[in-house]
């Protein structure tokens, strides 16, 4: 089995998605994972594909080249070798962050520095603001052996430097 | 006793409408005994609706008491509730949900708050009665069931639907 993963950044229109995905389906790929949103007027496509079919990255590019021209898209193409593509494995517990305040810079790079130093993944984030509001929300997954009073007490720094409100929470998923 | 088999997703017996019960007799108890036991034998399972084992008749399963959640203060233990109708509700809550039907994911899903549930119970007595939070939600889920409908349905946003933190192959 081949991966690769495809990234398409253009401006935002209707068939971009649509044109990316007939291309895929022609091919006989599967999407394994996407996310594809709209940021401001741009429109990001980000896929990881698969595929038995023995594919270069250069034929994949050359097949994306129509539509790539047509919907006035920069897409890039990348394989992920077989040893480090691998199904995502449990890594701690989930934790919800939602960070805000009113806009400078530095936001994203001090909280992001903060979860990196204690060695805890972010599985998401997006961030929104307004010409005042700056809102950062971000799945981050702690590791085991985390000190969560240590945490608490950098956060309560962080947001009197920064002068921000962050809040986190615990995302428990029920059985019914 | 032995578990029922719990359907899943994409089986199409989950999109069904269930029929209410009518009899409340010795079969209709002993299915509901297999019933619990089948939930009570699931992992962290709250809650459980009969169409879940291919039995498309209108009970519900809830225990509540078991589960920590900061919205579970208030809660009347184990009820076998059977053609369970809202009659008031107020107020919204959002918690992830898992469905032993979905396995492969959670989402956050925005129920009422606080319900008034008229429902009968073991014997085919009405009974009524309200609850808020937790117990609501598992409530909400479990009548969602009946209707043929799956936490999937009820997904406000992309952003709300979550894939298990292991995955199955």
């Amino acid at each position: 089995m081949k991966h690769f993963v495809i990234t398409a950044v253009g401006e935002d229109r209707p068939g971009i998605v649509a044109g990316i995905t007939k291309v895929l389906y022609e091919m006989g790929f599967n999407i394994e994972d996407s996310a594809m949103t709209r940021l401001n007027n741009e429109f990001a496509v980000m896929l990881i594909v698969s595929t038995e079919e023995e594919i270069s990255e250069d034929i994949l590019r050359e097949k994306f080249s129509n539509v790539e021209k047509e919907k006035n898209l920069l897409i890039n193409i990348r394989e992920i070798p077989e040893e480090i593509y691998r199904e995502k494995e449990e890594r701690g517990e989930i934790y919800n962050i939602v960070v805000y305040g009113g806009d400078k810079p530095g936001i994203v790079y001090k909280v992001a520095k903060l979860l990196a130093d204690r060695n805890i993944n972010i599985a998401d984030l997006r961030t929104e603001k307004t010409p005042e509001i700056y809102v950062l929300i971000a799945q981050v997954e702690f590791p085991e052996n985390l000190n969560l009073e240590d945490l608490q007490q950098e956060i309560e720094k962080l947001k009197d430097e920064l002068n921000i409100d962050i809040s986190i929470e615990k995302v428990e998923s029920v059985e019914m | 006793m032995e578990k029922f088999q719990i359907l899943t997703y994409p089986d199409e017996r989950l999109k069904k409408i269930s029929q209410p019960v009518l009899q409340f007799d010795r079969e209709f108890k002993d299915f509901v005994d297999r019933l619990l036991y089948t939930m009570r034998n699931s992992p962290a399972g709250v809650g459980i609706a009969a169409p879940q084992v291919n039995r498309h008749i209108q009970t519900i399963i809830v225990d509540a008491s078991q589960y920590k959640h900061k919205h579970n203060k208030l809660n009347h233990g184990l009820m076998v509730l059977s053609n369970p109708r809202i009659i008031a509700h107020d107020g919204e809550i959002i918690i992830r949900e898992g469905c032993l039907s979905v396995p492969d994911f959670t989402g956050n899903v925005k129920r009422h708050y606080w319900i008034k549930v008229e429902a009968e119970d073991i014997n085919g007595n009405t009974i009524t009665f309200d609850t808020e939070g937790f117990e609501a939600v598992v409530i909400q889920h479990e009548m969602d069931h009946l209707i043929g409908k799956l936490f999937l349905d009820r997904i406000a946003s992309p952003k709300d639907l979550f894939r298990r933190k292991v995955y199955k192959k």
